[in-house]
């Protein structure tokens, strides 16, 4: 026995030394192999420069605009009990987002229980649209073992959306993605005009608001570079109507950089709305977002 | 029993073999969450990840653009890192997206691959990314190489609340 177990102690010794070997001129063997294939696919790739837009998360929306000042109003969020009207992806993508969206504000206000059901939901959505990889057992744990606590709630809840992100930009799902990103942007928003009195808002929040131009520029982008697919190309469309108010309001001039006490900052002349504008987006907003989550085609 | 030991020594041989096969490609060709892997967080435990960083495959003579959304009353840390490969320094502009007006080039800097700034403003910038080399021909698609190469490229977003100064 003991003779058989030096055998075998020696033998993983010599197999652990050969392995290693290996590792190491296999490495630099990879290292040359992985050149040698970049070389022929980089020469195919075209030289032309690539774009990305990128659209703050809900939970980051949410952050800029509230300041504490934003109550809580359950009776605005898009009710689970609708999930079953979801049928198309079209629907459940832009859901999803509307969902994850009300997940980030549930999630910021301790709703836990609230946070819990719309976490189900969004699971349930995500099995629908094939992307359950997100919302793996130890995700859930996670979410099990901690929804007293705050803070770990919104973290959560940020990181199994940045999972999907990831997870769709990995597999080159960018026209589900765009739709998710359309479907949070325009619950994000519907909730701040909702919760605001925009009649009596203060300029700060005004200002906040006029700043989801920016964002919306980024997402209108997104949803034309893959506007050949019928559901963004029709998105795209619904989107229309909120363009032109954003395009009625007054343009920002250019922006600066200068370094002020060893710090740089970013300044620059603030783009305005008036409280005309302000309704009117609240209007278009609130048709658009009646019309995602009813899912009527018109 | 010897005839055991060298099926079981093959077996082990097998099975390390699969795992390194798969851990090598797993590795060569997924950069998810490079830039939380690989560039460099700020010691400041304030500033939190944002989920407009992102990571991808980069060949050596490709130029890309990141346009984000900066918010007005958030100080943000942008980091740069690159693969072996690529030569691990990466050459950045930051413009304004509606002017095009470049804010910053980080070659007046020698290249650093951090950059700080408090928001004032809230602004779409364009973030416009290639690989340096001493080399180049200016810009950020200053790398020239003998072949092409590829590897990961991230750019690491965080972002905090402008803290507030006096009293």
């Amino acid at each position: 026995m003991n003779i058989n177990l030096k055998q075998f102690t020696g033998g993983l010794i010599v197999l652990s030394s050969l392995f290693l070997a290996s590792c190491g001129s296999e490495g630099e063997q990879k290292h040359n192999d992985s050149l040698e294939p970049a070389t022929e696919a980089a020469s195919e790739v075209k030289k032309e420069v690539q774009t990305f837009y990128q659209i703050p998360s809900p939970a980051e929306m949410f952050e800029f605009i509230n300041n504490g000042k934003l109550k809580y109003k359950a009776e605005l969020l898009n009710s689970p009990d609708n999930l079953m009207s979801y049928a198309d992806k079209k629907a459940q993508s832009i859901n999803f987002g509307v969902y994850s969206a009300d997940l980030a504000y549930t999630s910021s206000f301790e709703k836990y229980q609230e946070s819990i059901k719309f976490f189900g939901t969004i699971r349930k959505l995500s099995n629908d649209l094939g992307i359950s990889y997100a919302f793996d057992e130890a995700l859930v744990n996670r979410i099990q073992n901690n929804m007293s606590n705050a803070d770990s709630l919104v973290i959560i809840s940020s990181d199994s959306y940045l999972k999907i992100i990831e997870f769709l930009e990995g597999n080159e799902q960018g026209k589900t993605l765009a739709l998710i990103a359309a479907g949070g942007w325009l619950e994000s928003l519907y909730l701040v005009l909702n919760l605001v009195d925009l009649n009596s808002a203060d300029d700060k929040m005004k200002q906040k608001i006029s700043d989801q131009r920016y964002t919306f520029e980024n997402l209108n982008l997104y949803l034309n570079k893959y506007s050949s697919d019928p559901n963004v190309g029709a998105t795209l469309k619904d989107f229309e109507e909120i363009k032109a108010v954003f395009d009625s309001m007054a343009q920002n001039g250019g922006s600066s950089m200068k370094k002020t006490g060893g710090k740089r900052v970013l300044g620059g002349s603030n783009s305005g709305i008036n409280t005309e504008q302000l309704n009117s987006l609240k209007e278009k907003v609130n048709t658009l977002r009646a019309k995602f989550v009813s899912n009527k085609q018109n | 029993m010897t005839s055991s030991l060298m099926k079981f020594r093959l077996l082990i041989l097998v099975i390390i073999g699969a795992l390194a096969f798969t851990s090598g490609d797993a590795f060569s060709q997924n950069c998810l969450q490079f830039e939380r892997k690989a560039c460099k967080r700020s010691d400041m435990d304030e500033f939190k990840f944002n989920s407009q960083s992102k990571s991808g495959l980069f060949g050596s003579s490709d130029k890309s653009e990141l346009n984000i959304v900066v918010y007005a009353g958030q100080d943000y840390r942008i980091s740069f890192c690159a693969g072996k490969i690529l030569g691990e320094t990466v050459a950045f502009v930051i413009k304004d997206a509606k002017t095009k007006e470049v804010l910053y080039d980080n070659a007046q800097e020698d290249f650093i691959q951090q950059f700080e700034f408090s928001c004032e403003s809230t602004r779409r910038l364009i973030i416009e990314v290639g690989i340096y080399s001493p080399d180049g021909d200016g810009g950020a698609s200053r790398k020239r190489f003998d072949t092409e190469a590829s590897d990961c490229l991230g750019i690491l977003i965080e972002n905090m609340s402008t803290p507030k100064i006096g009293f």
